[in-house]
Order: structure tokens, then C-alpha cells, then sequence
């Protein structure tokens, strides 16, 4: 664990591989798909916890969360941790709302399940879903990106830059 | 690199308590260096024996730089430094200071600001307040102290803050419970402690019972190095030999003889002081070093050597 963490690059996300043992009192899941085998295990550790609240089915896509996931992520008090389990789109777009809430990094566990992860486009600014390709297209400008391990929590994407630096529009010129 | 000195003058001091005297300090032209909530100077006092160094919290608004004001309570196994605040420092006194550093400012990013104080502690929370005003910041105040002795400002916070403001007299035997106080603070709350070491270490206690991330909790030790006992140091390579007496710092022992070490907070958080030694058993009293470091490293600002173990600095 150790020497993976001195191996990445600082901007590149790290993921829990299990839930660790909590002293919290209160533990909040923000779960994307209840069936996958990493949130199975997270759903049979929430009742070992005196207080635990479960929020599945979230609206995330949009940008826009459930006002019930929000007030659940405001209400609690310090002391409490998050765990998000999901693939990495749906990891950084909770954690951007439990940010803003006040939480901090230390206070959640990133459970990444699939290899579903966005890729911003430094060029017509763009996010569109990825798997674990290093190169794409961009789909608004066409343009061909080199997909960067350079991750940005902000926009919870990894940067894709033009990978062919003679050929740095697609189609038209935007 | 010793950072440049500011004369100033004092241009007023007022009683505050029996035993906490305050401290307005002018500049001889213009005005100061602005200061953010939370920042510290360090003033150089000609007492008979030496030139003491000690730091203090500014108090006034931020957004006032014609003069810095500073609260200074009369320790009672005073080294010099709050003996000769109180009894030789008066009004028309020309003093060196340190432009203001801050080692305690407010995050600005917590959602919530608790602040707790024990006595004199309250002083880095003046500036705090005035700041979190302006701002229309969320807050609340915590303040510990014996009434009449080292209740400071507190008729003035009553009038300007009652609402944020809670009080506990050890008088009255009112009593701070920081288990119920942490227990149940907003996401996002930010607690800073500024008082007696039994009180951070409370608070810190409270916080770890809560399961409060490390994170959320700052504190500013404002006491200085305490006494100790009389002990040797040798220098290896400016090949000197120094005797560090029972009232002064190592630091202070150094500065005495010639050896300038970059400090700030000289209270043992800040870091900026630290020294390697080679040989002897130290007495380690700073809240910066890991324990693997502290044993090659040592903070000179409060730490000492063991009385009769022969202490080897690498300067
Ligand atoms: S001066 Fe800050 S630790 Fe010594």
C-alpha cells in the first residue's frame, strides 16, 4: 500500500480496497449499484455501527443531487464518515457535494467499483465517459486525446490533451 | 534569515485584570504591517539580564494597522519576560518587535468556527471575532476562566457577542463539558483551543472520543518554554562549550552566545527552530517532532538536555 501511494502521482486518485475499521459513531453509504460485490460487503458492515444511514438510487447524473442525499450529507454532525461506493464518475460527483458540505478526505472511503471514469477535454472543455483506454476522441470537438493520469477532484475527471500536437482540431475549428 | 525589527512605541497600558495587563503598541511613523486573524509578534524585552524574546497574540481588529494591541498575564513563575511587562513597561517605552507571523489562523474553509478559550488564551479569538463579523461568519465562543482573575474581556464580549458566547467560571464551579460540546458540533465545524496545556490535551481527548478527524482540531500554545534544570551543551563544530541556566531556553542560550537559529513561534509548534544533535539524553517538551525525529532532532525554543548527560549539537 505504502509504496503504491509513493508511486502515484499526486493528483492521481487513490481508492480504499475495503472499508477500514471505523471509530465513528455514524456512517453514511452513498451507494450506486447495491449488487455489486464491493457495496454487498459495505451493506454488511453498516449495521456493526450504532448509527447508519443507506442512500441508494441517487440522482447524480445531471450534476444535480437528490435534496435528500444533500440534507443527509449537511445534517450529520463532526465525527461521522462517508463511505461512496461506485464507479469513478459517481465517486467524484458525490464527493464534490459532500466537499461543499464540509466534509474532508479523511473522513471518507472511495470505494471504486468499475473502470467507468470521466475525461475532461482540455480543449472545448467538454466530459464524456471513458474506460481505461489512454487515448479517444473527444465527442464535442473531435479532436484525438491523450488521456493524462492528471486528475482534477474539481471537476472529477482526468485531463485528455491533444495527442497529436499537428493536428490539434477535430472537424471545424471551434 | 532574522526577519527586520519594528520600533514601536507604548502608547498605552491598560489593567485589564489583577493579573492581565494590556498593551497598545504604535508604530513611531505611519502604520504597521497588516496582520490576518490569529498572528502572533514577538517582542524583545530589555530585561536586566538579557534581551527575552517572547511571543504574543495580537488581539485588535485585523483591519487596524495604527497600532497592535497584546494581552500579557503575570505567570507567576514569570522567567523575566511577563514580570517585566507588568512592573518595568509603561506608557512613552520604545520596543523592538517582529513583523506579525501567524501560526493559527482560521480555516477557511470550515463551515463552522468553535473556538475555546481558558484565560488568556482568549486573546488570538479578539482578532478572530472581529473577522468572522465582517464575514458573517458561523461561530461560537467557549470561554474558561476564574472570575476576577482571569476573566479578561469578558463584560465586553458579553455586551458585543451574547448570543456565541458561552462562560464557565471555575468559581462557580461551572464546567466545560467538551465531551458534549464535540459531540455534537455541524459537518464541517473547524475547533481552535487557546489556553493551558490541560486544556488542549482535553480537548484533544474529546475530539479523539468523538471520532473527530485529526484535521478539524488547531490550537496555539501560547505558554513558552518552561523552566527546568541547569545543563551543558557543546556545539561540535563551532567547538563551544555554552552552560544553559535553569530560567533560560537552550534557544535563548544560543542567541546569548552569538548563534542565531531561525524560530517563531518559540513555544515548540512551529518547526522553524529545529536542530540536530549528536550525542546526550533530551528532555523533549515540543509538539512538532515525531518520536522517530526526536532522536536525532531536538527544538531548542522550550526542549533542554538531562541534567548531567553532556548534550552534542551539530552547529
Ligand atoms: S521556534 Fe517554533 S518550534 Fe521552536
Amino acid at each position: 500500500m505504502e509504496t503504491e501511494c509513493q508511486n502515484r502521482l499526486p493528483s492521481q486518485p487513490s481508492y480504499a480496497q475495503s472499508i477500514p475499521k471505523l471509530s465513528s459513531r455514524v456512517l453514511i453509504s452513498m451507494i450506486q449499484d447495491a449488487e455489486h460485490p464491493k457495496a454487498i460487503e459495505l451493506l454488511s458492515m453498516v449495521n456493526a455501527l450504532p448509527v447508519s444511514k443507506v442512500l441508494t438510487n441517487i440522482q447524480w447524473e445531471a450534476g444535480v443531487i437528490d435534496p435528500v442525499v444533500s440534507d443527509a450529507l449537511h445534517s450529520t454532525s463532526v465525527g461521522s464518515h462517508l463511505a461512496i461506493c461506485g464507479d469513478e464518475r459517481f465517486i467524484w460527483a458525490c464527493w464534490s457535494v459532500a466537499s461543499q458540505a464540509g466534509w474532508l478526505n479523511d473522513e471518507m472511503t472511495l470505494l471504486k467499483t468499475e473502470d467507468v471514469r470521466n475525461l475532461y477535454c482540455v480543449h472545448c472543455g467538454h466530459i464524456q465517459a471513458i474506460s481505461t483506454q489512454t487515448e479517444a476522441e473527444c465527442q464535442s470537438c473531435q479532436v484525438q486525446l491523450f488521456v493524462r493520469d492528471h486528475f482534477s477532484q474539481r471537476l472529477g475527471a482526468y485531463m485528455g490533451v491533444c495527442l497529436d500536437a499537428n493536428q490539434p482540431y477535430g472537424g471545424e475549428v471551434k | 534569515m532574522m526577519r527586520s525589527m519594528i520600533e514601536v512605541e507604548v502608547t498605552k497600558v491598560k489593567q485589564i485584570t489583577d493579573v492581565i495587563r494590556e498593551f497598545t503598541l504604535s508604530p513611531m511613523t505611519g502604520s504597521l504591517p497588516g496582520f490576518s486573524s490569529g498572528s502572533h509578534i514577538q517582542l524583545h524585552l530589555p530585561t536586566s539580564v538579557r534581551v527575552l524574546k517572547k511571543a504574543y497574540s495580537l488581539l485588535s481588529d485585523p483591519a487596524d494597522t495604527s497600532s497592535y494591541r497584546i494581552a500579557v498575564r503575570l505567570q507567576e513563575h514569570s522567567k523575566g519576560g511577563s514580570r517585566f511587562m507588568h512592573e518595568r513597561l509603561s506608557e512613552g517605552d520604545h520596543l523592538h518587535i517582529t513583523p506579525p507571523a501567524n501560526l493559527f489562523a482560521p480555516n477557511s474553509f470550515a463551515r463552522h468556527h468553535l473556538m475555546i478559550a481558558g484565560g488568556i488564551g482568549i486573546t488570538p479569538f479578539l482578532s478572530y471575532l472581529a473577522e468572522f463579523q465582517r464575514q458573517s461568519k458561523s461561530y461560537e465562543l467557549h470561554y474558561a476562566y476564574r472570575g476576577g482573575v482571569t476573566d479578561a474581556y469578558v463584560t465586553d464580549l458579553r455586551q458585543a457577542f451574547s448570543a456565541k458566547l458561552h462562560t464557565y467560571d471555575s468559581n462557580l464551579e461551572q464546567r466545560l463539558d467538551l465531551d458534549q460540546l464535540l459531540s455534537n458540533q455541524p459537518v464541517g465545524t473547524h475547533v481552535y483551543v487557546c489556553g493551558p496545556e490541560r486544556l488542549r490535551l482535553a480537548v484533544q481527548e474529546a475530539a479523539t472520543k468523538n471520532a473527530w478527524s485529526p484535521s478539524r482540531i488547531h490550537w496555539e500554545a501560547f505558554a513558552g518554554a518552561e523552566p527546568g534544570q541547569a545543563f551543558q551543551v557543546e556545539l561540535a563544530r563551532l567547538n563551544k562549550t555554552l552552560e544553559v541556566s535553569a530560567d533560560e531556553s537552550l534557544l535563548e542560550a544560543l542567541e546569548a552566545s552569538g548563534v542565531e537559529i531561525p524560530n517563531l513561534c518559540r513555544g515548540g509548534v512551529c518547526g522553524q527552530c529545529v536542530t540536530t544533535y549528536l550525542e546526550g539524553e533530551v528532555e523533549h517538551r515540543d509538539a512538532f517532532l515525531s518520536q522517530a525525529d526526536q532522536s536525532q532532532q531536538l527544538m531548542p525554543c522550550v526542549s533542554r538536555g538531562r541534567c548531567g548527560s553532556r548534550l552534542v549539537l551539530d552547529l
